[in-house]
């Protein structure tokens, strides 16, 4: 059995741990809980030639009081950075976040969501914005853990991503 | 033969494209130029597979050797097939060598194990036997209800002083689970999710109190559990044990960590998820899953007294109420005996049931009453159902009583049954008493003659007296 530890990171209340329930438990619920600190979860997937345990380590939403600690990301084989599609600010704080977690933890696979996508005609982030995202090589989804929607696949591409031999392109570069 | 091209050397490095289709023409180039040096003598010098096959087993061992330290990973993988297929040939063409071979490890690995499971049995049929009637065993039942688990489990649990009950091997960077252990009768937490928010707490304490480099967290507390972690450079042990352990185990847990990560420290460090290159680790982890009881302390095995107490009291109890019983049971069999014994007493039936003795027996009016017989023993009377039929006993005593209630002898008349049931009459009577008795006697009940010539007439004057006739009763008498 092969284990991946993956974050979930993003700002505050954009739905992570919401992310989190629906994949792992199928469950979903409108009682917004902040977490502190990190909540474990786990769940195993079907990819490539032998089943993947998933690790999540659900991370605390980072806001205006504290960042995020940067070593809870240490050892991730990947992880999916959470926008909320209805706060603009959240999307800028996304970008941010994953050029610090690059520098940190080095280029790992991930997936921007766009969440909340149930509540689009109220979103304020434009499809110029994600024209941008999709300009730098990002892989985007728009999900909602309400309606379940992409949450299965954005696992399920995460999975197929990280269980590729690591830095296969930098290999090749120096080759 | 054209000199000039074989003696041409390339001028510039050529692009890699180029130069991967110059490598034949080199070759050639190379060829022809041993031919010109040697000639005739080339063939010769050529290697044959005698000689390829010679050179290499001379450096075949050294290289193996070389390997192994430097690539021993590949070098394991590379051999494994080969292993694999040579064991299955070995077995195929004869079992007896690879079993031979195999024959001193498996007889002192089975006898460990099975010393260690009947080790574990024991020490739970002795704790279970301890504890099983003691006034603290019932409030433990209760709790295994409660809790699900087996009463077993709970004594266990009640009584150590410490057990290692998770033995948990984590990767330090990325907070994966590498290998467990867990001890027998125990539940454990998920271990994946178990290794995660331990690295989560390690590295949330370290960030919040500034912790100096090397120093990690190394205990934690709560309630009854108490959380032993050790860090290595790419490995975490961590322990969860219930009780107090001794620091004895600290120890242990750091020799386990540092053997691990000699024997494994290119798994270690290449780890990519996959825990199978780490799964005869347990191995290591195995040792520290250790226990204390508090019935072993300082060695000395302690007796399950409470137990004998209780087993002598039941044995008391049980012992007692057996003697009881067949005390009354032999009472008993002695009053029938003694009733079977007593003339005009008959018992037809009897029988001991539910406690209670029950009888049904034949009395005649003249034979002792039963009853006080009955006073003479030691059985309790409210035991005793008797029922008594009347009848008439043909006993000697009783006919001779029977006779002499009916003729009423005068005085100076005597009579006596002989054993042949023949009465016997004498003495001086009046005639008419003779008479009558003659006439009472002829129907004789319980009497096989009547005899009378003992007997004679008391005379009215002093004359000679008369001898009576000998009567002889009817020949079979009615009794």
């Amino acid at each position: 059995m092969i284990q991946k530890k993956v974050c979930m990171v993003g700002s505050f209340a954009t739905g992570k741990t919401s992310l989190v329930a629906r994949f792992v438990k199928g469950i979903y619920s409108d009682k917004y809980q902040t977490t502190i600190g990190v909540k474990i979860d786990k769940k195993v997937v079907e990819t490539g030639p032998q089943p993947m345990t998933m690790v999540l380590w659900d991370i605390y939403g980072e806001d205006e009081f504290q960042n995020i600690r940067m070593s809870y990301l240490r050892g991730a084989a990947g992880y999916l950075l959470v926008v909320d599609g209805t706060r603009r600010e959240t999307l800028d704080i996304a970008i941010q976040l994953q050029a610090k977690v690059e520098a940190h933890i080095g280029p790992v696979p991930f997936i921007l969501m766009l969440n909340k996508c149930d509540l689009e005609e109220s979103w304020e982030i434009t499809p110029g914005d994600i024209d941008d995202l999709k300009a730098k090589g990002w892989n985007v989804l728009k999900s909602s853990a309400k309606e379940n929607v992409a949450v299965e696949t954005a696992f399920s591409q995460l999975a197929e991503q990280m269980s590729r031999p690591r830095h296969s392109s930098a290999s090749l570069e120096a080759a | 033969m054209d000199n000039s091209q074989t003696g041409r050397i390339p001028t510039s490095a050529a692009p890699s494209a180029e130069a991967t289709a110059s490598q034949p023409s080199s070759q050639a180039e190379m060829s022809e130029l041993r031919r010109l040096l040697f000639g005739d003598k080339l063939e010769a010098l050529q290697p044959t597979a005698t000689v390829k096959a010679e050179a290499v087993s001379k450096v075949l061992a050294e290289a193996i050797a070389q390997s192994h330290s430097q690539y021993q990973r590949q070098l394991t993988q590379a051999a494994v097939p080969t292993v694999e297929t040579a064991i299955q040939a070995s077995v195929e063409t004869n079992i007896n060598v690879l079993s031979e071979a195999l024959f001193p490890i498996i007889g002192p690995a089975t006898r460990k194990s099975v010393a260690a499971a009947i080790r574990n049995l024991t020490q739970s049929l002795n704790q279970g036997l301890e504890h099983s009637l003691s006034p603290q065993s019932f409030k433990w039942r209760w709790e295994a209800r409660r809790t699900g688990r087996s009463f077993a489990e709970v004594v266990l649990l009640r009584t150590l002083v410490y057990q290692v009950e998770q033995v948990l091997l984590i990767h330090k960077e990325t907070g994966l689970l590498l290998q467990q252990v867990v001890s027998d009768q125990t539940q454990s937490q998920d271990p994946d999710l178990v290794s995660a928010m331990l690295t989560a707490i390690q590295d949330f304490v370290q960030d919040s109190f500034n912790v100096q480099s090397g120093g990690s967290l190394d205990t934690l507390e709560v309630g009854e559990m108490n959380i032993w972690i050790e860090a290595g450079p790419q490995a975490v042990l961590a322990c969860v044990i219930r009780g107090n352990a001794p620091e004895e185990l600290r120890t242990q847990l750091k020799t386990t960590l540092e053997q691990i990560h000699r024997a494994y420290a290119t798994p270690l460090k290449d780890f990519e998820g996959d825990q199978a290159a780490l799964t005869s680790s347990k191995t290591y982890l195995q040792d520290c899953l250790k226990a204390q009881f508090k019935t072993q302390d300082n060695g000395k095995k302690q007796r399950p007294t409470k137990l004998l107490i209780a087993l002598t009291c039941i044995t008391l109890v049980l012992g007692t109420w057996l003697g009881l019983g067949l005390q009354a049971n032999h009472r008993w069999a002695n009053y029938i005996a003694q009733l079977e014994q007593e003339p005009g007493l008959v018992v037809i039936q009897q029988q001991r049931r539910g406690g209670k003795f029950y009888l049904l027996g034949l009395q005649d009016p003249l034979a002792q009453s039963p009853g006080e017989l009955l006073a003479q023993t030691q059985l309790k009377p409210e035991t005793i159902h008797m029922q008594w039929e009347p009848y008439l006993s043909l006993d000697p005593a009783f006919t001779l009583q029977r006779w002499q209630a009916r003729l009423e002898p005068p005085e100076g008349v005597t009579l006596w049954l002989d054993p042949d049931q023949v009465l016997h009459i004498s003495g001086t009577a009046p005639e008419e008493w003779i008479n009558l008795s003659q006439r009472l006697l002829y129907r004789g009940e319980g009497l096989k003659a009547w005899n009378m010539a003992g007997l004679t007439f008391q005379a009215p004057s002093p004359s000679q007296p008369r001898q009576t006739p000998q009567l002889q009763p009817p020949s079979s008498p009615t009794p």
